[in-house]
């Protein structure tokens, strides 16, 4: 490792020693409300029966490390405070910010009120396109629009907190949505020629869309986090087409 | 590109059409999921699978059992189920512990919310090791009031059914046990055989095999009748030697399944029928009584009067051991006395 | 029952099962179908039984079994695929064999990997399943001398080998990352008296964190954000490697094996804990007995057949308790105890009396299913190792896919997506910090289990500690604790001064391991 790394980590452990000191700290003082020696729930209590013994004994000991990596890591860097500390480039904290955009954004705003298929659909798409354009413009439109459109529909779920019908009409807008974004992200395809790249992606969100959710929800039996007009209607067609396999 | 659109746009326009029409009335149309709150493998989840699958051909759909366990005693399966449409395609399986959920903070709804089915369940046992020198409940309690809270006693995780029976036991014999919470019946009974507990209160169905192999003694059944063993001999009744004990018990389990009340007559009733039929199958009854259930049957107002006087029986006996943190009256949950 | 009668019940279910073809392809189907479970991030062993179950409902038994337990034992060996691919444990079973299966993989010999762990894992079972057979009445008394204490001491066990899974940096990492996997264990209620800790009034977190969620978290999300933000390519596959068995490597590795497969067996054969653990201590003994434990992490055949070989001959090491006591050794042993319910059959110590050749009967089955699923990984293992030539960019975005899926399916909570990403990004910084992640998940599996038993123990001898010191093999498992401590020591000084040499401050960090 560099000096300037090994300094960059040493400052880091500073950081994250302090962090763990407030953490363990406020664990021992939380837990020291737990019932301590009183009865509870009919369970006969003594101090090595109380929920609190096994916290108190992690964060105690969590905190000794907590103070040692501190002391450690304030030591070095007392001592070489002439080395300065590395740098990521900017180029890779923008695909970092864009990474964790895409897997939250995901999760706390598409998964919980979207139609699953159509949300994978539109991850994978734009996740697919912007590492395999590997263009930092198109990175940069799809951080934005990914993080703006997720934190829309986290608003819209806490807000409104939508029924069936609801959702139902906003799996719509989606699909109004999708495809405005499917014929836009077109646009800095040509910007940046990367039209194959734009066509893989859009092929290859399709395909695993395609597979994966009737995989799961009619294969496995699996039921997906919110199935809305796509899965309901696919669950719907395997009906239609039992029925007419049984010649009803 | 738009080829493909199109076609797709036309195709699901199609389906939904053909499928919005036949949706009316001709419950049911697709299959049936069963939510059940504990996880897969326990006695609640065995029982639900068992009466779907038999319910299932007089209904003429699959039903599929799923698992949702965890929250407080089952609430996030049942939150679940309740959360969504009461068109009677979600069923919830769940089983008389599920009752303590609300007042232990779990949600906020009672057990009136659902329209049950009750399958039955499996009498409580009191038992003791192979080698153990206790041979009778009275040995066993003599001796637990010479040494009041030393006797080691377990009964799977605190605020179950067997908990609740030994809390049952406890104050019906005034005999003070020192109780060991396990996770489950199975860890619970593990420890009488290791020795690390002196007696253990499970269902009887959870014991059979220990019983009958000789592992474990049992000393007295937890209700009115005795119980007849193969290869055993007769299991005697509690409230025999002890009559005080009729004041607390017998609490019983009751596992099976509900479906909102909300739902539809319509779909009550055929949940009803294809209960009923599936209950008396033979099956279900061979299944029965080899394992040592008691089949209740019980359904609609019949059954949600028995789970309205197990979460008041529940909710009162975890509100008296300090466990609770809703309190019953703010839920309008009777005192079991009301009742 | 005498020997010759048992080996013509063997024989004859042998038989009866291979001629019926509807079986045969049910065998490689649930083998096949448990080997993709496995594979995929999050879906469990467990989770496969639960739904296989009620599809088996209208078989006769032994065609229920040969599906269900085919599934069980190809989602075992199944778990081994992504953690040496991608480095994603697809269950918690196979996390150990990430540790060096990925570096194989990155070496360009993934399907060496793959092919050892095949071969591993069929010994694994077949040495459980032989221990099943001969040994179970005993093993079963073995499992009932665990109480309380015994329980707290495993536990210990398994929380002390994290340390044997040092940092690339510091020492105190490690430790600092196997507390803070305790300290998130805590989190939930109580097992003991149903205290809600650290829960803040949300419901969600009254059960605490489930593990699959935070496997996933914890080893899923970094890797991918690691590799596309670093423009990382995953393992290269310039070179097949041999995926046939190669007898050499593992008659060399006949004592890793052997005591491998008697780990596994006794870790699956101890009620309630199972396959997860079996792995991770399997693992640390081949490390800490090896010569050259320095080569453990970078690469190491011995390891990967360590964790492979133990997980899967805990396969056998569950069902002992379960056939002859009637208790699940492991998660989805219990699940097992389910499926047979559901067919009638109660298993317990009266099995043997009421059904004789039972027992045999699932010995042949677990035979067939393990030669199905060593047939399966042969054919597999060439294939799958292709999905490398994917480009990342487009197989990593999938793999996240997956890994969403994945984690809903067990619990089938929302929360748990939640908890998965947080876990993630907190994992891939304490990652980019040097702190080793395994310590991490070792910790949030074994919490609970140190917790409750500590607390019951105590409670079992009213605050006496003595029973330790009392208990025979309570003081078997205080030995080999204190002889892991010692044996870190000296090997602990000589490394650290041979670093110390080389660099001045510090240990070279090795990216991607």
């Amino acid at each position: 490792m560099q000096p300037e790394q090994l300094m960059a980590l040493r400052r880091a452990d500073l950081k994250t020693s302090i962090v763990l000191i407030i953490l363990s700290t406020l664990m021992i003082i939380e837990s020291f409300s737990f019932p301590l020696s009183d009865s509870y729930a009919g369970v006969t209590n003594a101090w090595y029966v109380s929920p609190a013994l096994f916290p108190i004994l992690i964060a105690s000991i969590l905190l000794i490390c907590g103070i040692a990596l501190f002391v450690k890591a304030l030591v070095f860097v007392k001592k070489n405070a002439g080395t300065a500390s590395a740098k990521e480039s900017s180029e890779s904290w923008g695909r970092f910010f864009l990474l964790v955009s895409l897997i939250a954004g995901q999760v706390y705003g598409w998964v919980p009120i979207v139609d699953f298929a159509l949300a994978a659909f539109v991850f994978l798409f734009l996740f697919i396109f912007s590492f395999y354009s590997d263009s930092v413009l198109v990175q940069k439109k799809i951080l934005f629009l990914w993080t703006s459109l997720s934190i829309a529909l986290l608003l819209i779920a806490q807000v409104f907190s939508p029924g069936e019908e609801a959702r139902m009409f906003l799996d719509w807008g989606v699909v109004l949505v999708i495809g405005l974004i499917v014929f836009v992200s077109k646009n800095w395809a040509n910007q940046t020629q990367t039209q194959k790249a734009w066509r893989s992606s859009w092929k290859a969100a399709l395909v695993v869309t395609i597979i994966a959710c009737p995989v799961f929800r009619l294969g496995m039996l699996v039921p997906l986090p919110t199935e809305g007009i796509v899965i309901e209607k696919m669950v719907d067609a395997k009906y239609a087409i039992r029925d007419m396999w049984r010649g009803k | 590109m738009k080829k493909i659109v199109t076609a797709l746009v036309s195709g699901v326009l199609a389906v939904s059409l053909s499928t919005s029409v036949m949706a009316k009335d001709r419950y049911p149309e697709r299959d049936i999921t069963n939510v059940v709150v504990w996880s897969a493998g326990g006695g609640t989840d065995v029982i639900n699978r068992m009466i779907t699958s038999e319910m299932a051909p007089f209904l003429d759909v699959n039903i599929n059992v799923t698992n949702r366990p965890g929250g407080v005693a089952g609430s996030l399966g049942m939150s679940y189920v309740h959360k969504l449409k009461a068109d009677g395609y979600t069923l919830v399986g769940l089983s008389e512990s599920v009752v303590a959920s609300a007042v232990q903070g779990g949600w906020d709804q009672r057990m009136d919310v659902w329209y049950p089915f009750i399958v039955g369940g499996s009498p409580d046992v009191i038992s003791v090791s192979e080698n153990s020198k206790y041979n009778s409940l009275e040995d066993l309690i003599s001796d637990v009031k010479a040494h009041p809270k030393t006797i080691k006693g377990s009964a799977g995780g605190a605020g179950s059914i067997h908990h609740l029976n030994l809390l049952a036991v406890a104050n019906g014999t005034n005999a003070e046990f020192n109780y060991i919470p396990y996770p489950g019946s199975a860890p619970a009974q593990t420890a009488v055989l290791t020795g690390e507990v002196d007696f253990v209160i499970t269902s009887l169905a959870e014991q059979q095999q220990l019983i009958k192999g000789g592992k474990l003694k049992p000393l007295a059944m937890l209700v009115e009748q005795s119980q007849e063993l193969d290869g055993v001999g007769v299991i005697p009744s509690a409230f025999d030697k002890f009559p005080s004990l009729t004041k607390h018990l017998p609490i019983m389990q009751a596992i099976g399944f509900a479906v909102k009340q909300e739902a539809s007559d319509s779909v009550k009733a055929k949940l009803t029928d294809a209960f009923n039929k599936a209950i008396a199958g033979p099956k279900l009854q061979e299944w029965a009584k080899s394992n040592y259930y008691v089949l209740s049957g019980l359904s609609g107002e019949a059954a949600s009067q028995e789970f309205a006087f197990l979460e008041s029986l529940f909710s009162w006996t975890l509100k008296d051991l300090g466990s609770v943190k809703v309190d019953p009256t703010a839920l309008g949950i009777p005192k079991p006395s009301e009742l | 029952m005498d020997i010759l009668s048992s080996f013509s019940v063997f024989g004859s279910t042998l038989l009866s099962l291979l001629s019926s073809p509807t079986n045969l392809l049910l065998l490689i189907g649930a083998s096949f179908a448990g080997i993709i479970f496995g594979a995929l991030p999050g879906l469990t062993a467990t989770l496969g039984v639960a739904l296989l179950t009620t599809l088996t409902y209208g078989m006769d038994v032994n065609t229920a079994l040969i599906a269900l337990l085919g599934l069980y034992v190809g989602a075992i060996y199944g778990g081994s695929y992504p953690s040496i691919l991608i480095n994603i444990p697809g269950t918690a079973a196979a996390a150990a064999t990430a540790l060096d299966g990925y570096p194989l993989a990155l070496k360009g010999q993934g399907g060496r990997a793959l092919g050892l762990t095949t071969t591993a894992s069929l010994i694994g079972t077949l040495m459980g399943i032989l221990v099943l057979v001969v040994a179970a009445p005993w093993v079963a008394k073995m499992a009932l001398q665990f109480t309380s204490f015994e329980f707290f001491l495993l536990a210990l066990f398994g929380i002390l080998i994290s340390g044997t899974l040092t940092s690339p940096d510091l020492v105190i990492k490690g430790w600092i990352a196997g507390l803070l996997g305790l300290a998130v264990s805590t989190i939930g209620r109580d097992p003991l008296q149903f205290f809600p800790r650290f829960t803040f009034d949300m419901p969600d977190l009254d059960q605490g964190l489930e593990v699959v969620p935070v496997l996933i978290g914890a080893f899923g999300i970094p890797q991918v954000i690691r590799a596309l933000r670093n423009k990382e390519s995953l393992g290269a596959m310039q070179e097949f490697g041999r995926i046939l068995p190669e007898w050499s490597t593992l008659f060399k590795n006949r004592k890793n094996i052997t005591r491998s497969s008697m780990i596994g067996i006794g870790i699956g054969a101890v009620p309630g804990i199972g396959e997860d653990i079996a792995g991770w201590v399997s693992y640390g003994a081949a490390k800490n007995t090896s010569t050259h434990s320095e080569t453990f992490g970078t690469g190491e055949p011995e390891g990967i057949i360590a964790s492979e070989t133990a997980n899967n001959a805990c396969i056998g090491g569950a069902l002992i308790p379960l056939l002859t006591l009637g208790i699940p050794g492991s998660p989805p042993a219990a699940m097992l105890l389910g499926a047979l319910m559901l067919h009638g059959i109660t298993p317990g110590p009266m099995i043997v009396v009421e059904d004789p050749d039972f027992l045999i009967e699932v010995t042949a089955i677990l035979v067939l299913c393990s030669i199905a699923m060593w047939i399966n990984g042969m054919f597999l293992a060439k294939q799958v190792v292709k999905v490398l030539s994917i480009p990342a960019p487009i197989f990593l975005p999938v793999v996240t896919l997956m890994c969403i899926l994945g984690s809903y399916a067990l619990g089938l909570n929302i929360f748990n997506l939640y908890m998965m990403v947080l876990v993630g990004v907190i994992a891939y910084f304490l990652g980019e910090m040097q702190y080793p992640i395994s310590p991490l998940v070792i910790g949030v599996i074994l919490g609970p289990m140190a917790d409750e038993n500590l607390r019951r123990a105590m409670m079992v001898s009213e605050g006496s500690l003595m029973p330790f010191l009392e208990r025979p093999v309570s003081i078997l498992l205080l030995l080999v604790i204190v002889l892991v401590l010692l044996s870190k020591v000296p090997q602990y000084q000589t490394l650290k001064s041979i670093i110390l040499k080389k660099l001045g401050f510090g240990r070279t960090s090795k990216k991607g391991a």
